[in-house]
Order: structure tokens, then sequence, then C-alpha cells
């Protein structure tokens, strides 16, 4: 078919060059639906909220963690049992329930009290910035020179032996990591043009700070706020494991890991029950970190 | 254009401390008038300090010594009060419209945020005069509720310029502000930026690399190279008849949109790189490019000198080299 | 030697198939310069890259078309085939040199690593690291950097941007490669080392005999280096043709105003620079008709309601525009060229 070639003058229309015909997304919807599409961070999300459940719920369906049986001791995986029962006859899979409770606890206060303290800290250092900053630098660098195992270890030995403990020896250094991170991205999007513009403008320090900086340096933190949880729950892990976290009756992970160990290879449930758990828990938290990373970052969207 | 001064640098310098405890001579020593109502424009390339003296006058840096007088008072002596007040009169544009909005914000907070900090209106008339802007410089009140990534460079380069109006600023320094934006839309920012000059009566600082663009928007044109000020004129003074060898060099370079002129280019008058503004040579700073260097070591740096009608050149062979362009032997 | 037919890409992206080239056809030739001269978003940069495979496979797809070297269809190759092009027979320089060199690794190595890969040393063995050293220093000789013995074990931010973007040449020339892609070479640089660098690509040109393709907005760079000129908008090539064709027989309205937009000599103060207003279209909803034509001072009905075809107007020469149907009764631009003021008042009623 010709069409009529029609070649009557038309004025420019500018309206229609200047419009927009994409759907306008807000930074925190485009998150989302990345991360929505993100298959492998999705499962790992699905995993770490199934675990969350269990932790809460768990515990109250299943309530005997600590009740002994001495007539079956070390049975293998059964019906009354699914997962056996270990040297004492509890029951291992209540303990396992109980024991995600106390693992996902210590993770997840230990880095939620991290996060408030090193975004504190961090976000003062670089927002003051110059010598406050300095002699703030220092102090972690001061506190850095001390081994963290050996702190965590002496201060495990001496206290009391228990949750809050642990948690205290896990916080007392470990919010560094993330006062080190946000400083440093304050003081690096302080020198972008928008934080100067704002500036310019005549906004005063803390203007600048929480409509600007912060908004914009929350990606990274949440980012290291998902990664150091299994870093958490590892560290419960390995001084559980070394007798030094979590005492039985008390369960938990590591301590689970532990008796499964003196029991290896003979009673193997015993062991790989934690061990899978624990394993897949870290995994997720780690690929969740990845992929809420990849979503964070604007630069990564398409 | 009246005569009066706004902006009175006097001898300013601004230094950055790097490692080794060296100083960064980012800004060495400018003195400078900017009358009320004119556009100054600072060339020079990258590294010479020209964005530095830019953020000095916006106050982003303080100055390390030398003063900066603003419509007679001194900057450094404002009380609370009358730094904000300056801060509203005083404003600046930047050179990367996508580093330079804040990705979380909308266009329309973007641009209400300066009426914000000074207090000016309740949010109905802020939100009024947005929409103001926003047609001011040539965008639609349906963009004020779009993100910043949703636009072009040049449509995010004018909600620079609609945020920088917001507060009704006096002066505005303009860094870089096409240089990173393409060709066809630079045009429509310049012709926007002079419009908008004309309709609100705005001095402007014009910091750009860019000759030709310059030569069109200034009235005037400083020259810098390494920190100092080399040449200051009238625009087309400038252009037609450079004295120092740096503001040769630095024309001849302008590239021209035609083949037959840039076939028959002869090579660059200017070889090498700048030096680095840590180490800047005793004597002339440009001496170690100068084709016309002499080897008598001058102690100092050569003052800017006027040679008649606002023409102010600092080198010391200024003289013989305008007697041997007088004599045509050029 | 290269031949680019019919190249369609697109992006999948939330918004939609975002569709960047759409059906674009050139050629460049043993030891030419070939410009591709367009404002972001025109599809200048994705053409050049299609000719590397540069572009995430996950979200590209090339919908159409062959990119021929040497009669071999490029978007056929695998990526192992593609390493080995890379670098070697094709290579690319970037606008900026700071973010393409490593900044933990001394140029020298950097070099090297490339020779390396690609290079066999005198005995037809694996090339020596002291023989690789050697060819670095002497590539970076050619680009003409000072004391190239000691710049060798330096790191990138040891020297200046001119340098830096010299480096880029040198390590893009070190497998001596056919073609080379300068992806705004000058950008990010002063006039005055802009000037040094394209006569430094000008001169590996007739030394090594390499074709460059040479992608950019600044008409200025074109006249300097190109031999042909294609000027793309909104995915499209919208005019193509000689450096002569394009500075002194344009055609079409947008290579007009890009030339224009460009304040020159004879710019007189109190008159406005002429510019394209308006915003290039987004390539999620290209128009039906002319790219331009929202932004067009001569636009006609038809332009909006269908593409033009491309009008032969010499051996050398395309343009897509409506202005050159014969049944058009405007007279094509370099006709009106005197009279443009009128007709644009013409059009106002």
């Amino acid at each position: 078919m010709e069409m009529v070639k029609d070649f009557t003058p038309v004025p420019r229309d500018l309206e229609a060059s200047q419009k927009i015909y994409r759907k306008s997304i807000s930074y925190s919807q485009g998150v989302v639906r990345t991360l929505l599409q993100n298959k492998v961070a999705m499962v790992s999300l699905v995993f770490i909220l199934f675990l969350i459940v269990v932790a809460i719920a768990g515990p109250i369906a299943f309530p005997d963690y600590e009740k002994t049986d001495l007539l079956h001791t070390l049975t293998p995986p059964s019906k009354e049992h699914i997962l056996g029962t270990d040297e004492l006859g509890r029951d291992v899979f209540t303990r396992l329930i109980r024991g995600t409770r106390t693992s996902l606890m210590i993770g997840f206060i230990a880095e939620t009290i991290n996060l408030v303290v090193g975004m504190l800290y961090g976000g003062i250092a670089g927002f003051l910035g110059g010598k406050a900053d300095n002699i703030m630098m220092r102090i972690i660098d001061i506190l850095m020179s001390i081994p963290q195992m050996l702190v965590m270890i002496l201060m495990l030995t001496v206290l009391k032996k228990g949750i809050p403990t642990l948690i205290l020896s896990l916080t007392i250094t470990g919010w560094i990591g993330l006062a080190r991170l946000v400083r440093g991205q304050i003081l690096s999007l302080r020198e972008n043009e928008y934080a100067l513009a704002a500036k310019v403008l005549g906004a005063g320090k803390k203007e600048i700070l929480l409509t600007h900086l912060l908004p914009n340096a929350i990606g990274p933190i949440i980012v290291n706020y998902t990664m150091s949880i299994p870093g958490a729950i590892g560290a419960e892990a390995g001084l559980s494991y070394l007798g030094l976290g979590i005492s039985v009756p008390e369960a938990s992970w590591g301590n689970m890991l532990q008796a499964g160990s003196s029991q290896f290879p003979a009673s193997l449930w015993l062991f790989f029950a934690p061990a899978v758990l624990f394993a897949l828990a870290m995994l997720a938290f780690n690929l969740l970190g990845d992929g809420l990373r990849d979503a964070l970052d604007p630069k990564m969207r398409r | 254009m009246s005569d009066d001064v706004l902006f009175e640098i006097e001898n300013l310098s601004k230094y950055f401390d790097v490692e080794n405890k060296k100083k960064l001579r980012a800004v060495d020593g400018i003195s400078l008038q900017i009358k009320r109502g004119e556009t100054f424009g600072l060339v020079g390339e990258s590294g010479c300090g020209k964005s530095t003296l830019g953020r000095t006058l916006v106050r982003i840096y303080e100055p390390t010594s030398g003063s900066i007088r603003y419509d007679g008072k001194d900057i450094a002596k404002l009380g609370r009060r009358e730094a904000k007040e300056y801060a509203s009169k005083v404003q600046m544009i930047f050179q990367d419209p996508y580093a330079s909005l804040n990705p979380r914000m909308t266009i329309g907070d973007i641009i209400k945020e300066g009426m914000k900090i000074h207090k000016i209106g309740n949010d109905k008339d802020r939100t009024d005069r947005m929409c103001e802007l926003l047609e001011l410089v040539g965008l639609s009140k349906e963009h004020a509720q779009r993100f910043p990534y949703e636009f072009s460079g040049g449509q995010r380069q004018r909600v620079g310029i609609a945020r920088a109006l917001a507060v009704n600023p006096e002066f505005i320094v303009c860094d870089e502000p096409v240089s990173a934006l393409d060709v066809s839309i630079q045009a429509q920012i310049i012709n926007l930026l002079r419009e908008l000059q004309d309709k609100l009566g705005l001095t402007l600082l014009f910091i750009a690399h860019d000759l030709s663009v310059v030569r069109y928007i200034s009235d005037r044109v400083g020259v810098m190279y390494l920190g100092s000020l080399v040449e200051v004129a009238n625009a087309e003074e400038l252009y037609l008849n450079p004295i120092h060898p740096y503001t040769k060099g630095l024309l001849s370079a302008i590239p021209v949109a035609d083949p037959l002129v840039e076939n028959s280019r002869k090579r660059s008058l200017l070889e090498g790189d700048i030096p680095s503004p840590v180490d800047i040579p005793t004597g002339c700073k440009f001496a170690s490019r100068c084709p016309y260097a002499t080897s008598d070591k001058k102690e100092g740096v050569p003052p800017l000198h006027d040679f008649g009608g606002g023409h102010y050149v600092a080198c010391f062979n200024a003289q013989s080299l305008i007697n041997s362009m007088d004599e045509g032997n050029f | 030697m290269l031949a680019i037919k019919d190249l369609k890409v697109s992006f999948h992206t939330y918004s939609g198939e975002v569709q960047a080239v759409r059906g674009v056809n050139l050629s460049l030739e043993e030891g030419g310069t070939l410009a591709i001269v367009g404002e972001s978003g025109s599809g200048k940069s994705v053409t050049a890259q299609s000719i590397l495979k540069l572009h995430d496979p996950d979200i590209t797809e090339y919908k159409g078309g062959h990119i021929e070297l040497d009669g071999q269809d490029i978007l056929e190759f695998d990526e192992k085939r593609m390493q080995e092009i890379r670098g070697k027979e094709i290579s690319m320089i970037f606008q900026d040199p700071m973010t393409s060199l490593n900044p933990t690794m001394t140029v020298g190595n950097q070099i090297i690593e490339i020779l390396k890969r690609h290079e066999k040393g005198k005995d037809n063995k694996k090339i020596g690291r002291k023989e690789a050293r050697e060819r670095a220093i002497e590539l970076l000789k050619m680009v003409r950097i000072p004391n190239a013995d000691q710049r060798v074990d330096q790191y990138p931010h040891e020297l200046s941007g001119g340098q830096r973007q010299r480096v880029m040449i040198a390590m893009a020339m070190a497998c001596a490669p056919r073609i080379l892609i300068a992806d705004e070479p000058t950008t990010a640089l002063d006039v005055t080392v802009q000037l040094q660098i394209l006569e430094l690509m000008k001169e590996m040109q007739k030394e090594k005999g390499t074709s460059i393709i040479v992608i950019t907005h600044d008409m200025g760079v074109v006249a300097n280096l190109a031999k042909t000129v294609v000027v793309m908008y909104g995915g499209v090539i919208v005019e193509a043709g000689t450096a002569a064709d394009i500075f002194y027989r344009r055609e079409h309205p947008y290579t007009q105003g890009l030339l224009d937009s460009v304040p020159n000599e004879k710019q007189r103060k109190d008159k406005k620079l002429e510019s394209i207003e308006g915003t290039p279209p987004d390539l999620v909803n290209p128009p039906v008709g002319c790219p331009f034509a929202d932004r067009c001072k001569y636009a006609m009905k038809i332009c909006h309601q269908q593409m033009p075809e491309e009008t032969k107007l010499s051996e050398t020469h395309l343009c897509r525009c409506h202005l050159l149907d014969p049944e058009c009764p405007y007279p094509r631009i370099s006709l009106a060229f005197k009279g443009a003021k009128k007709r644009e008042e013409t059009y106002v009623r």
C-alpha cells in the first residue's frame, strides 16, 4: 500500500520531544524489582525467612529440647526421632530447632548492635571530619591492634558463659568494620557534587548528612550487615565448638556440631544435621548479600 | 553595563595538603575584580585551578590566604546570618549533571531544597515557585515527580540551573556547565543561561575549557595557568590580540569544524604537559613550555600588568612581544 | 575490509526493549579513517562496540545484520575466537584513560601482559619477559612518552591525562592491529593535549597503515581526522559521506544543526546560538517516522509518518531526509542555505 505523501510543514513539537515515556520508578522500587528478578537471592531470602519463622515458632511447637531419655541414646533417625537422638537420648530435631533460635538470635542481635554503634561512630567521624575524625580513627586503630579472637576467648573464660557474654564478646570490636565503611562512604559522598550543591545553598552539616549522605550510603551498609550476620553465627559456632560458647543443655548450632564430632563417625546424624543447616544458612546470607549489593547499586541496574 | 564591582578578589590563594607535607598550590595569589552584571570567563587547562577559584568564591573551600570582598564586605568576616544570606546570593552550577543531583530525590524536591533551607514561603508557595522555575528553564511541571536518572544530561543541567535560581541569586559560578553535554544540547544551555542573565540581571563567572563557548558568552576573559592569571582582557580583545604566549598556544589549539582549516593546521604551539601544581617551578610558571623563554632567570612570578584598555598580561617579555606584533614580525 | 550490513542491536531492560541500533550499514577501507558522529543515545558507541562484541550478552540481542571482517561474520564467532581478535586484529581506546588503565599495575606490565597474550618472541616461541619489556619501552617511545625507560615502571596515577591516553594508544597498538576503534579519545582532554593526541593517531596510522574508527560528538575532531563520516541519530544513519560531503555539501537538517551549534569566530555576540531544541528520542519507543522529526525545524507531516529512504546523492554521499524526496515541494538544505531564515518564517504560519 502506497501511503499518501503529505509534505505539509508541521511546527516543532518540543513538548513531545521532552516527554518521558518510560514509567517512573523510585530508587527503592528499583531495588525491589532487581531483587525479585534475582532467583538465587530470592531463594536465599525465602530460606532465611523460613529459618526466622522456625527460630520464633519452632521452639514453641517443640519445647522439649532438654528432655533426656537414657533408654534411647544415640538412636539413628527413626519415625519417633526423625533426626535420631544424642548421647543422652535428647531428640536431635527438637534441639536443632532450639539451636536455630539461639544461633540466629546471637547473629542478629550482635550484628544489629554492631550496625548501630558502627553507623553512629563512623557517621559522626565522617561528618565532623578534621581533627575529631583523626582522633576517632586512631582510637579504632588501637582497638584493631588487639587480637579479636584473644579478647573473645578471654572474655568467655573470665565472665559467666552464656548468650549475653557471647554477644558482648562479638560486639566489643565487631562494629569497627562497619564504622570504617560508614566513615569512608560519608567522606566520599561529601565530595559529591550534589552534597556540594547543598552546601552552596547554605545547608547545615546536619541537613547534608541526613538528606544527602546517609540515604546514599545506606546500600553498602545494608549489604555489610547482611554479610556479617553469618560471620557472627560462624564465630558462635567456632567458640562453642571449642567449648567456650553456649554450653549444654542449651542448644546452638555450634555446640551441636561439637557434640556431633565427639561421636563421629559412629553417629553421623549427630554431626550432619547441624552441619548441613549451618552451611546452608551461611550460604543463604552470603548469596542474599550479593543479590542486595547488585540491587542497591544503581550502576548495576539495567 | 555599570562598572561597579561585585567581587573584589585580592591576592587569593588556596593550597591543599598533599602527601609528604607538600602543598598543592591550586590557586596561587590571584587578584581580580568581577563587575556587576558582567560575564567573566575563566579558561585554562585542567588542573590550572579555575574550578578551585570558583569553589572558593561560593565558600565550598576556605581560602588559605587573601581576601574576597562581595559588595564591599569581606566574606570571611560575615556573621552567621550574613553568611546564610551570602549563600542565597551566590550560587553555583556544576559540571557533571549526573553527579550533581541526588539520585534519591525527585526533581521537585531538589529544586525546593534551597527554598526550604532559606525558609522562603510556605510549602505551597515553594511548589508554585518550583513549577515556575521548571518552566523558566524549559521543563514542564509534570517532571517534578520524576527522578534524575530519567532525564538526559541536558535536562538534568536545566534542573541544576533551576535549583540555583530558586534562592534568587545575584551571582552564579558556572563550573564547566556544558562540557559534559552533547554539542546539540550545549547551545541550548548556553542560550538559556544568556536569556536568564538578561532577564534576571545575573552576574556570571563562566569556567570552561571550551574556548569558543567562552568567547561567545563572556564580556571579559581571564586565562589561568598553574594557579595564576596570566592574561585578562575583554573577550574580543583577548581572542583577536592575545599577548601571553600561553594564551596564544591555547587559542591556536581550538578545534575548527572545517577539514580545510584542520588539514592546514600547523603543529600545536604548546608542547608537553602542564607541570604538577605541587612542584611549581620558580620564576615564571610557564617558562618550561614557553617558546619565548629567555635564559636569564628572573626572580618571582611576573605580575599582571595593564597594557592599556584593561588588557592585563603577566609576562616578563610582554612589551617586546607587543612590539614585535606591532612591527608585523609575528 | 570491514563491513557492517543492516546491523540491528537491542538491549532488554526493565523499561522494555531499547532499540539502540536500527539497521546500520557502513564499511571501512584498509588504512581509512571513519568517524561516527552523533549524540549520546544515537547508537554510535553501540555500533562500534558491536564490532568487538563488548556488550553484556545477558541483555543484548543482535536482532539482525552482519559485521563482516574479511568476509567472515563476527557476530557468529564464539567468545574464544573474539578474544583472539580483540587487541590483536581490532583494538579499542576509550574516553577516560584513568578508568581504562589498571591502577595497581605499572604501565609497562600492562603492555607486557597484552604482548604475552597475543605475540610471539623472536624465536617464534612464547615471548620472554625481557623481550616483552623491551618491546613495551619501544611502544612508549613510539607514542612519544618522554623518558620511556623510566616511565615504563610507573603507575597510571603518576602520569598526566595526556600521557595516560598515550599509554592507552601504545597498548592498543601493541600488536599492530588492523583496526583501531577510538571511542571519544579526546573528550576528557584539554584542547592543547587533544591536538597532540590527534597528531599522534594520524602518525600511527601513516606508519602502520592501521584503519581507524573514531566515535565522537566533536565536529572539530572529525574535521581533523576523518576521511569518511557517518552521522547517526536515533539508532539510524541519517547522513554519510566523505568529509567534504558532510562539511560542505550536507543535506540533513541534523548535520546542519550539529555544525551550527558550535560557536565559531563569526558568531555574533548579540545573536543567539543556533541550537537544536528538544531532546533525542527514547529508543524504547522509537518514532515511526524520521527520528529527528520532533526537533527538526523543517519537519513536515510525512516526517512523522514514515522513515525516509536513503537517497544516494553521489557515489559517496547518502542522506536520509524527506526534503530530498523528488516530490517534496521545498528546496533541499544545501539550496535553501541562504534562504533558511525565510523558510523558517514561512513555517511559523
